[in-house]
């Protein structure tokens, strides 16, 4: 463990740090543009530049490129550095648009936080400017402005290192150097967006994003991904207090959230993608029929159906499907509810699903649902001579299911027309769900729900490890979260239980699970300590 | 597809077991082929990437790095004239103005009879003889406007026959 002096400050640092992650572990930040933790180190941008005292000989040098050394000294801002600075951020911008004003990076450019730091204010040139390609479709997803390139490789070495094919390439030379796709190779990996987060400025945006929000207005939200089973770490950027374009739209953008035990710097593109649930079609007030009620009627209504159908077809006439795309808590209430106090048996969460991720070498899992693990360890399920999914659909169909409870399943997505045909064979439908889809349309009682993000709570990833998410959004319209429609139901139907939140859920679903003891609910836990900041921006 | 013969084939591999890495092998290989091709086409990066086994994003990053690697095919005799410091402090710039008024091309392009083409090229390592710059693979240096011309007048007199342009060759030429 050396331990060397940054900027008067000592520090001792594992064999091998960079200066850079030196001078990180005492809060003081190094500009550089090419260099990230997770990618390899070119030191090309010479940003980083720092002064080097070792055995007496002093050195401007590179910060990413030099490692710790015992007895090291090194001054991170000194007038000699700063001036070093200076000069490679004059040749950066020498020709950047400074297009600032209509850039979507703008509060989040690195160029822009260090120009205001070192900058000349002055443009000392009177030549044109060069031309690059802008407004440019680099992939599917992805599009570029070469004018605002700073030639880092970030991107470049995303491609090549961590998803394994070269889409990106640095080409020409001199003041036509420029970054773009081969002709004919698209940037459409499956992590494509990635490159978007790792662009140090302006030159690669999302889409998707594209002029949609200033950044400055969103709120940064720690959140799990849940469109797959791995349970990346995420953060949801959501605006609900500037409406002035595409009203309703909620949530916009999905940004990655560093873990080195689940996904490292990344998130894959499926996931970025993933979040129009929260904001479409969406339901927000419980009805009867087609009829909107308030959420007693609708609970007394389904509380009454549940009795009725036990009495006249018994526990092997209902039947209940819920999807693992709901929390622990959701599971763990429901389980109380369905299993152990109404006795029902042919209770399910192995639902399929219409939106099936393609497994790959790097993140995504083949499972297009985020908790399933945690259905599994929660013990919810099937009881004895219960039925699985899909003989509970071909009992709904053929009759020998008369009552059937869905929460948060895609059945119409995976049974199409079908779906509503199921519907019309049953005596009755019980709908908890988020979306106004067919099943909803054809529910004796419909009970709105709150997505993931409306409500705190927790996911178990395939491998086992329990994560907490945030609230991010206050519920859409009369919407609750799944664990109280259910905890609601059973007071209707005899419960003497109750919790007043989820963290009361979860302390009693975790009692004597030494797989959640590692879970706080109150740190925000994460990364946890290390030389990274879990912030995207700070890489 | 463009494939080298089997005498550059064989020239290749012998090259590229000089080296610990098969990537190292781009540059050498990339003259090998603007040696059989006459220009580095799409077609002929691709041709030295399968050699070498790497991806032709690569190949395309040295060959559009070193303007000796020609994007276009060029005119029989290749002007490249060097624009760096000495060379235009010395009148580089002369030299290029009188190539663009008397063959009516700037740098990149080639002369409608495929006769001369002409590139700002870098640094050609004779800067205590600026300006200077290479015809083909001569070097010429202490340019003047009257000496450029005189170089042209010759290569004009010595000049074979008509025969078709390398453009001719590739498809994806423009003219």
């Amino acid at each position: 463990m050396p331990e060397l002096t940054i900027d008067g400050r000592a520090v001792q640092v594992p064999d091998g740090t960079n200066l850079i992650l030196a001078a990180r572990k005492l809060g003081i930040d190094v500009p550089h543009f090419c260099y990230h933790p997770g990618l390899t180190v070119v030191g090309s941008c010479r940003m980083c530049q720092v002064e080097i005292e070792m055995g007496g000989r002093k050195r401007m040098d590179l910060a990413c490129a030099n490692q710790a050394a015992d007895g090291m000294v090194v001054r991170v801002n000194t007038p000699e550095t700063i001036k070093a600075r200076k000069g490679v951020l004059e040749f950066l911008l020498m020709n950047h648009p400074i297009d600032c004003p209509v850039c979507d990076d703008a509060g989040e450019c690195k160029l822009q936080d260090y120009y205001m730091v070192h900058g000349l204010y002055q443009n000392r040139l009177d030549v044109p400017k060069w031309h690059k390609p802008k407004v440019y479709s680099v992939g599917p997803r992805v599009i570029l402005d070469a004018e605002r390139c700073v030639l880092c490789s970030r991107c470049v070495r995303f491609c090549d290192e961590i998803w394994g094919d070269r889409q990106l390439g640095i080409f020409g030379h001199g003041s036509e150097e420029v970054l773009i796709n081969y002709p004919g190779k698209e940037l459409d990996n499956p992590y494509s967006v990635n490159v978007v987060d790792l662009c140090p400025v302006g030159a690669l945006l999302e889409k998707k994003f594209r002029f949609q929000r200033r950044v400055w207005y969103l709120k940064s939200v720690k959140s799990i991904c849940p469109r797959c089973s791995r349970g990346c770490n995420i953060y949801l950027h959501v605006d609900q207090d500037h409406d002035y374009k595409q009203p309703g739209k909620r949530v916009f953008r999905v940004k990655p959230r560093y873990n080195p035990e689940v996904n490292r710097w990344w998130i894959s593109d499926r996931g970025r993608n993933g979040f129009d649930f929260i904001d479409q079609n969406r339901v927000g007030v419980p009805r009867i029929q087609d009829e909107e009620v308030t959420w007693e009627e609708a609970l007394g209504r389904a509380a009454e159906l549940i009795r009725a159908g036990l009495k006249t077809w018994g526990p092997q006439g209902l039947g209940v499907l819920v999807a693992p795309s709901a929390s622990n808590e959701d599971a763990f209430v429901a389980r109380r509810l369905l299993r152990d106090l109404l006795k029902l048996e042919h209770v399910d969460f192995d639902v399929p699903s219409s939106d099936q991720p393609q497994a790959d070498h790097l993140l995504l899992t083949d499972d297009p649902y985020p908790n399933r693990q945690g259905f599994r360890d929660l013990g919810f399920g099937p009881g004895e001579g219960g039925m699985r999914t899909a003989d509970i659909v071909k009992a709904a169909q053929n009759g020998k299911i008369k009552g059937l409870i869905v929460a948060g399943t895609d059945l119409e997505g995976v049974l199409g027309d079908r779906a509503a045909g199921l519907a019309e064979k049953l005596g009755w439908l019980i709908c908890v769900s988020y979306a106004g889809d067919a099943l909803w349309q054809r529910a004796a009682v419909g009970l709105p729900m709150a997505v993931y993000a409306e409500r705190p709570g927790t996911f178990t990833n395939f491998k086992g490890k329990v994560q907490k998410f945030e609230q991010a959004l206050t519920p859409f319209g009369a919407s609750q979260p799944q664990w109280l429609i259910w905890q609601r139901l059973a007071q209707k139907l005899g419960a003497k239980w109750s919790y007043e939140d989820e963290r009361a859920v979860f302390k009693d679903l975790s009692q004597g699970k030494p797989a959640y003891d590692t879970l706080d609910w109150f740190a925000t836990f994460g990364a946890g300590p290390g030389p990274y900041n879990d912030n995207w921006y700070m890489w | 597809m463009l494939q080298f013969s089997d005498a550059t084939r064989q020239q290749a591999l012998a090259l590229i077991e000089k080296y610990p890495r098969k990537s190292a092998a781009i540059i050498p290989l990339l003259h090998l082929a603007q040696k059989e091709f006459g220009w580095i086409s799409e077609e002929a990066e691709l041709a030295v990437a399968q050699l070498l086994d790497v991806p032709v994003v690569s190949v395309r990053e040295v060959s559009g790095f070193y303007f000796m690697f020609h994007k276009h095919p060029p005119g029989r005799y290749h002007l490249q004239v060097c624009h760096n410091i000495s060379c235009s402090l010395l009148g580089a710039e002369t030299i290029l103005d009188w190539i663009r008024e008397h063959l009516g091309i700037e740098s990149g392009q080639t002369t409608p009879d495929g006769l001369f083409s002409v590139e700002r090229m870098e640094c050609l390592a004779c800067c205590d003889r600026a300006p200077a710059m290479l015809i083909n693979d001569e070097l010429h240096v202490h340019l003047t406007r009257d000496k450029l011309a005189a170089l042209v007048e010759e290569r004009r007199r010595q000049a074979p026959p008509p025969e078709p342009h390398p453009t001719d060759n590739h498809e994806s030429m423009e003219t």
